[in-house]
């Protein structure tokens, strides 16, 4: 208990230390820091945008982003989780663009996008994912894309990037119980949306 | 109501498609990207401020100038105004006949 206490002091103090060096504008601490969240930054925006280019170049997006507003950080939230929630911010605000951009299509605009039946993207599917769920993951990645923001994020953090609901609830700056709602109300739509599918694809 | 069963376990095994995910590998040479955009951002940034360095002392220079045209241009005016008035006012008395110096003379 000693120990694992004194590993969490140990990490804040690393973390903090970090903070300064990246504050007073030292290269090799932001180095550090690019090191240190690259692969989670690169997964948390492929998990919405779902296309290698795009996720990497939010991504550099996203430490730019750290690297002009590092100054102003204020240690009341983990330096990770304040990454975290810069990186679902700009991934949602890429898709929200791109959304705006097909509602000029014509398809679009006539069939709606409310009662849109169900449809496996055909973007590049995650490289983790196994050959032989490619076909089901598909259909979930369309059917998470209709769920309502909140749900969303929480449930692809939870289930891309394996996040644990508590690391969540820092993330969007809820509190664990919330974090534990959205995922049920998540699951239930997702079931749902699949459900409907199965039905009609039979 | 085995259909039912049936769609109900296609939806939970759809919705595990997702667990044991392998996190995808960033693509190699990305700190070489990301700092080729940071100094290029950066470089972007001075150059903007020394076009806007540039542009306000032109701004400066320009309002100097104008300022010293201005006088230049209201000494230059009150010369010709002093010189020419008397003139002036004369020639336009005359033109709509107002050489009358008194109001008795009209009768």
């Amino acid at each position: 208990m000693i120990c694992t206490f004194s590993a969490v002091n140990r990490t804040i103090l690393q973390e903090s230390e970090l903070i300064q060096r990246l504050q007073s504008g030292e290269q090799g601490a932001f180095r550090q820091l690019i090191e240190q969240h690259q692969t989670r930054v690169y997964n948390t925006c492929w998990g919405f945008v779902r296309n290698p280019e795009d996720a990497e170049d939010l991504a550099q997006e996203v430490f730019v982003e750290v690297h002009h507003s590092i100054k102003g950080f204020r240690a009341d939230a983990k330096l990770s989780s304040w990454i975290y929630r810069i990186s679902v911010t700009k991934s949602l605000e890429f898709l929200r663009k791109k959304k705006r951009k097909k509602r000029f299509a014509l398809i679009q605009r006539i069939t709606g996008n409310a009662n849109e039946e169900l449809h496996p993207i055909p973007d590049n599917l995650h490289p983790g994912i196994q050959l032989e769920q490619k076909e089901r993951a598909q259909l979930l990645f369309a059917a998470i894309d209709k769920l309502p923001d909140n749900q969303r994020i929480a449930f692809t953090m939870h289930k891309v990037e394996g996040l644990p609901y508590q690391e969540i609830a820092e993330i969007m700056d809820m509190t664990l119980s919330s974090v534990e709602s959205l995922m049920f109300r998540a699951k239930k739509n997702l079931q749902k949306l699949l459900g409907d599918y199965y039905r009609n694809n039979e | 109501m085995a259909q039912e069963r049936s769609i109900s376990e296609e939806v939970e095994k759809t919705l595990a498609a997702l667990d044991g995910i392998a996190p995808a590998e960033l693509p190699p040479f990305f700190y070489t990207r990301l700092s080729g955009r940071l100094e290029q951002g950066i470089a972007k940034a001075e150059k903007g401020w020394s076009v806007l360095l540039q542009l306000s002392v032109a701004a400066c220079f320009l309002l100097l100038a104008l300022n010293g045209w201005s006088i230049w241009q209201m000494d230059a005016g009150e010369n010709i105004g002093a010189q020419s008035a008397p003139a002036g006012v004369e020639e336009f008395a005359e033109e709509y006949g107002l050489d009358v110096s008194t109001t008795y003379q009209l009768n």
